[in-house]
């Protein structure tokens, strides 16, 4: 009777994450920063969305 | 900061949530209009295109965030938004105490403090503040002065 219970919460948990959807793509996905294009797209979107400008100057090589 | 700072999801979400942030090459144009000599820099600038903050050399995660933070509230400061500016130098020495931004975070928390009242006791907290948890910062040396304030 017991393993009975068990069996049937089981299949039930079971059948449970075959129905569940897939993860998306975006799930367990880590965010990255999403860089601007250029200085004056920045300015554009800094006076718009009221936020500072990051200025990250690199070396590329 | 490509291997180790950036991809840090702490500095991933405040840069997203809190800047707008553009990568520039150092042989671009715009390094030398910012005068850029070294690299990495990292420079905080206002939505009018004025710099308000810089970084010259690697930051680990641990700092980028808490430098951030003290060069936003600087921002507000610089624009005379002093109740903006508080909460940001408030949280870097809250969130952060270990950083070597938390004491500069103080003093302008209390320069912001001034500012809205007038009120020199507000440096003289300051600097008993300063005195009591960073003793040895240069901070706590600038604040010295307003130890005595009456």
């Amino acid at each position: 009777m017991r393993i009975n219970s068990v069996l049937m919460v089981a299949v039930v948990l079971v059948v449970q994450t075959m129905l569940m959807p897939p993860p998306t793509s975006a799930e367990g996905q880590e965010q990255k920063i999403k860089w601007a294009d250029n200085f004056d797209q920045a300015l554009s979107l800094a006076q718009a969305q009221k936020k500072p400008i990051l200025l990250d100057f690199f070396n590329p090589n | 900061m490509d291997a180790v700072t950036y991809p840090n999801q702490a500095v991933t979400q405040f840069v997203q949530n809190n800047l707008i942030a553009v990568r520039v090459r150092n042989d671009q144009p715009l390094a030398d209009l910012f005068k850029v000599k070294w690299t990495p820099t990292l420079v905080l600038v206002d939505p009018e295109g004025k710099e308000v903050y810089r970084n010259v050399g690697f930051l680990p995660p641990d700092n980028l965030v808490p430098a951030l933070m003290l060069g936003i509230g600087k921002l507000e400061l610089q624009h005379g938004n002093y109740d903006k500016a508080i909460p940001h130098f408030d949280r870097v020495a809250s969130k952060f105490p270990q950083s070597e931004e938390a004491p500069e975070a103080i003093y302008f928390m209390g320069v912001s403090r001034f500012k809205m009242n007038s009120d020199l006791k507000m440096m003289k907290e300051t600097y008993n503040r300063l005195e009591a948890t960073y003793p040895n910062s240069s901070w706590t040396r600038k604040a010295q002065p307003y130890g005595s304030v009456k």
